[in-house]
């Protein structure tokens, strides 16, 4: 893939084939690969026409034929022709094709169109109007939730990173105490990385009471605790596997138990991405925590529901433009301390 | 007196004992000094304190805490016996409809990605250092990090559901345009890492920016950036949950329809569908990002290799029989 050779001939007149005595040439493909390849492109040509549902037409010379599926069969069939041009491998263009092919499935089970962009504008303007007359006062007179939502977000970040940090040590075969161990850990947070923070918001709403019941804080510190288990424990996870064996090895040597072992040889090496990744769960936590008011757990995301119901796009306006502000000075300040760890 | 008798350190312990220079340690030889350790307590300090803060900001009520296992009991198991319930038609017809919500989530983050995916390379391009002029890097740069500073549910509020209406369609757009900004940083910072070589070789040769791109750009970058984009279709999943529950279709929608009846044994269900989907679709994911990145197995390298050698064999190998 990396090493690229063109065939194209340099000697004026000189075909590609016979001019290429003393350059090598990419290997042509295998033919049945690509006949294999042109079977795909067929069925899924049918499988365009099968699952089209708009009535467009479009009329070439001999006949009609629907207008997406055609638009749909001419990009598989280019693909195909493009790489057997430039003699790519069997395997690339199959994934070009299975692309096109989800791409089609997705766009039609979503009845993608893009019309409503120049039909549908003017349904946008009174949003719009609102937005763009953000009522600045409101941003003060929800200070209080934004201390909440700041101070939700720390709350869960240190607990969750704390859990996280844990798991993904269980989790590794590295630093865990058997494989019995890591291979359920991992499973573990496979499990809790799958549901995403929006559930985990409903779940604990629902467990606990929203903001209704006075616990919405509270469902969404754990809401957002199980979301940054999952990040944290994924990312740190990946740190641990590829740390340096060298102090492993010595620590071993010098009659270290596992606690010792992990203690001074793995902990030193992923501290500064542990940190760093903490912090960039902390930004991560700012905007989950708007999403998770929004199902009831407190915050600034409470406010925005409440003003969302009543189609206060001037409020919502001025609470997004200081949600900006608020994520990108955290970004900043996260991105300061990152360089003076690492 | 005693040193006399030990033959082999004579001439060492008698200069060193009467009158030769004392061993006398100096800044040199004493052990290292530990680093102080004063600005790493005081930040821990600061933080403990800044923790306990927001503990209490947070007005989170700690007595309900104390039901909260009983709680999680109480409807873990009834979400458990959801899951395993007899299959009736109904109980059928729940599994269908998550299943189906579920893969109606996943097209609409695959159309997101898409979209995004198909802004993010020449934007990534453009916010590239070693592949723009500075002003026109600055500002694009600028743009992709408000992009990325707003979360995808304002771009579904303000812009998308007001135009295409609640639906799929206005999830998918509003994914597709959020994961631009993050997709063309990452996509960058690729391109600010490629080896210099082949950019100078085609430069060389007399390249012109596009062809610089196609031949020496591309070819290095391309198996990282797919990577990159299999990665924000997995991040995109969890994120279609989210505009689900404001209505943009989906698994979101379906979970927060199920939450507001608290229909327990429905949650248990959704919730195993949501699991086994999205760990399904992130093992695929990782498989085609690992072969990539890394490219074939090793074994069917072996075994491609051999079966050139057979292939070639014949002339030496086959006896003439």
């Amino acid at each position: 893939m990396s090493v690229t050779v063109t065939a194209p001939p340099s000697a004026p007149g000189g075909p590609p084939a016979s001019g290429g005595a003393d350059r090598p040439e990419k290997p042509r493909p295998s033919v049945t690969g690509y006949l294999g390849l042109a079977a795909v492109v067929v069925l899924l040509i049918l499988f365009f026409l099968a699952t089209s549902s708009s009535t467009l037409v479009l009329d070439i010379g001999v006949g009609r034929v629907p207008l997406y599926p055609a638009l749909g069969a001419l990009a598989l069939v280019a693909v195909l022709v493009l790489g057997w041009r430039t003699r790519t491998g069997t395997l690339p263009i199959l994934g070009a094709l299975a692309v096109i092919g989800v791409t089609w499935w997705g766009g039609s089970g979503i009845g993608f169109t893009l019309s409503p962009l120049w039909e549908d504008l003017h349904r946008a303007e009174p949003v719009l109007q609102g937005f763009l007359n953000p009522n600045w006062a409101f941003i003060w007179r929800v200070s209080d939730a934004w201390l909440v939502t700041l101070a939700m977000a720390v709350v869960a970040t240190t607990v969750g990173c704390c859990i996280g940090l844990l798991l993904a040590m269980l989790a590794s075969p590295v630093s865990s105490p058997n494989t019995g161990v890591s291979q359920f850990v991992k499973a573990l947070n496979s499990v809790i990385r799958s549901i995403p923070d929006i559930g985990y918001g409903l779940l604990f709403v629902a467990m606990l009471g929203g903001t209704a019941g006075g616990a919405g804080p509270m469902a969404g510190v754990l809401a957002l605790v199980m979301f940054n288990i999952g990040i944290i424990a994924k990312l740190t996870g990946e740190t641990i596997d590829a740390v340096d064996r060298g102090p492993l090895e010595a620590a071993d040597a010098s009659g270290a138990n596992l606690l010792q072992r992990d203690r001074v040889a793995v902990v030193p090496q992923i501290l500064p991405g542990y940190l760093s990744y903490s912090l960039y769960v902390f930004e991560l936590n700012i905007r989950a925590s708007v999403v998770l008011g929004i199902v009831g757990a407190g915050g600034i995301g409470s406010i925005i529901s409440v003003q969302l119901s009543r189609f206060a796009y001037e409020n919502i306006s001025a609470i997004m433009i200081a949600l900006v502000v608020v994520v990108l000075a955290v970004d900043f300040l996260s991105l300061t301390i990152r360089r003076r760890l690492t | 007196m005693s040193h006399s008798h030990e033959p082999g350190g004579q001439s060492r312990s008698s200069s060193g004992a009467d009158d030769g220079p004392r061993f006398a340690p100096d800044r040199l030889d004493a052990r290292p000094v530990k680093p102080s350790k004063l600005g790493w307590n005081l930040g821990m300090l600061a933080f403990g304190i800044l923790f306990i803060a927001a503990i209490s900001t947070t007005g989170a009520n700690f007595s309900r805490l104390a039901d909260f296992p009983a709680n999680f009991l109480n409807y873990s198991t009834l979400m458990v016996q959801g899951v395993f319930q007899p299959l009736t038609p109904e109980v059928q017809a729940a599994w269908t409809t998550a299943f189906s919500d579920m893969l109606e989530s996943v097209q609409i983050a695959w159309i997101g990605t898409v979209v995004g995916a198909l802004f993010s390379l020449p934007m990534g391009f453009l916010a590239a250092r070693n592949m723009t002029p500075l002003p026109l890097y600055a500002v694009v740069r600028f743009i992709l990090s408000v992009i990325r500073a707003v979360p995808e549910i304002v771009f579904a509020i303000a812009v998308m559901l007001p135009i295409f209406g609640l639906g799929p369609l206005a999830g998918a757009l509003a994914l597709g345009v959020s994961s631009i900004g993050t997709l063309s940083k990452l996509i960058s910072e690729a391109i600010e890492g490629v080896d210099p070589g082949p950019l100078e070789s085609s430069r060389a040769a007399g390249a012109t920016k596009l062809q610089m791109i196609r031949w020496a750009v591309l070819p290095q970058v391309m198996p990282e950036v797919i990577a990159i984009w299999l990665y924000r279709f997995e991040v995109n999943i969890r994120a279609s949950a989210i505009l689900g529950v404001l209505g943009a279709g989906g698994i979101g929608s379906l979970l927060s329809a199920l939450f507001n009846v608290r229909a327990w044994d429905r949650i248990g269900i959704t919730l195993v569908v949501i699991i086994v989907v999205t760990i399904i679709i992130d093992q695929i994911s990782a498989w085609i990002r690992h072969r990539v990145i890394h490219g074939a197995p090793k074994k069917q390298v072996r075994a491609s290799v051999r079966a050139d050698d057979s292939g070639d064999g014949p002339v030496l190998g086959t006896p003439p029989t």
